[in-house]
């Protein structure tokens, strides 16, 4: 879905659209510090924090790192009558990938795995280029990133893993996994990341960095 | 004009949602076979085990992410779009939208569960959990709720010259 832009004409460094109600509102200046929000849609155009693009970096290299045994190793583990079952974030979206069920599983697909990937993808990039001082890096990456956050479901999968084990109680006894741990951890990081890359703000960044400024 | 396409889209994916909505909530979810007999259960008889078995708090989140939030946010989004051509109060609904956008992701909460229940539990003969095409029906409405809020543009809402001269 493409936002219709601000008429060029008016383009100026100290005007920008609000992008959810159209109003004009004077850009603020860089080292502003609290949350700022549009004042006619209350619209959140940044966050209460300033954007330091290094810790958030960093940050998410640790969730892609972890990001790697989340999605292989086990995540609960059963155990019946001496019968052992594991199955890990792949496990369950090949579960639903067959027959009747191949669209929910290619759903799964899309929002466990390939979304993930590309919100951490984007954000790094989008990162490094804030850190590296570079212009804008092209338009993709930040509706790749915009969307990526909406679509990547990982943390709701896991209050879905903490209801399938209060469902499983009676049936057979539960353990978590290692994958368990890696999958909360990189869920952690990477909404710590996304509270703090706000991505009006981390744009608003970037166009800074691009623009001869005085 | 693009804005009249715009909800026009908006309101054929809602109307889609809101049908498939009625086999996500009828069918069942996922079936359970435990030493050979099996037992299907539909979205709100998962709620009740739930519930039945000394959850309350789970049954309840269980309740509001699956079956509240869907129908919820489809009689909202509808409200919005209705009213979106002579809107008289733009920030009440702008912050609806907001708001029920950021929830109908919660409701993929189910398909998840039946997703990793069915990988799980592979027992063959003992126990097992095989999805029912309930599951796809509600992964469909889900989606095509979160479609219908995305082809609508808040900026609709909002008229360009009001309080802006």
């Amino acid at each position: 879905m493409e936002r219709p832009v601000p008429t060029q004409t008016q383009k100026s460094a100290t005007l920008l659209a609000c992008p959810d109600c159209g109003t004009q509102l004077p850009r603020p200046a860089m080292s502003a510090r609290g949350s700022w929000r549009c004042p006619r849609c209350d619209c959140q155009l940044s966050g209460a924090w300033s954007l330091k693009p290094e810790p958030l970096l960093a940050l998410t290299l640790a969730s892609a790192v972890l990001w790697v045994p989340a999605l292989t190793q086990p995540l609960l583990k059963l155990d019946k009558l001496g019968l052992d079952r594991h199955a890990s974030l792949l496990d369950s979206v090949v579960a639903l990938m067959h027959g009747l069920y191949l669209p929910a599983g290619l759903l799964l697909l899309f929002t466990l795995i390939i979304m993930p990937l590309i919100n951490l993808l984007s954000a790094g990039r989008l990162l490094w280029a804030a850190h590296r001082q570079q212009p804008m890096p092209a338009r993709p990456w930040m509706t790749l990133y915009r969307h990526s956050r909406e679509w990547a479901m990982t943390d709701i999968f896991l209050l879905g893993i903490l209801i399938a084990m209060t469902k499983l109680g009676d049936l057979a006894t539960v353990t978590p996994g290692p994958g368990l741990f890696c999958l909360v951890v990189a869920v952690v990081l990477r909404l710590i990341v996304e509270t703090l890359a706000q991505p009006e703000q981390l744009q608003r960044q970037l166009e800074a960095q691009h623009a001869p400024g005085p | 004009m693009r804005p009249a396409r715009e909800r026009l889209t908006a309101w054929a994916l809602l109307i889609a949602a809101a049908l498939w909505l009625l086999p996500a909530n009828l069918l069942p979810i996922m079936a359970v076979t435990q030493a050979g007999r099996s037992h299907a259960s539909t979205i709100a008889g998962g709620v009740w085990q739930l519930f039945e078995a000394g959850m309350p708090g789970i049954a309840l989140i269980v309740f509001v992410a699956s079956l509240l939030v869907p129908i919820f946010k489809v009689l909202v989004l509808a409200v919005i779009y209705w009213r979106a051509e002579r809107e008289d109060n733009p920030l009440a609904s702008t912050r609806a939208y907001r708001l029920v956008y950021w929830i109908g992701r919660w409701s993929m909460l189910d398909v998840f569960v039946v997703a990793m229940l069915a990988a799980l539990v592979r027992f063959d003969r003992l126990a097992q959990v095989q999805p029912a095409p309930g599951i796809l029906a509600f992964a469909v409405a889900v989606v095509l709720t979160m479609l219908s809020a995305h082809a609508f543009t808040p900026r609709q809402l909002w008229k360009a010259e009001h309080g802006n001269s």
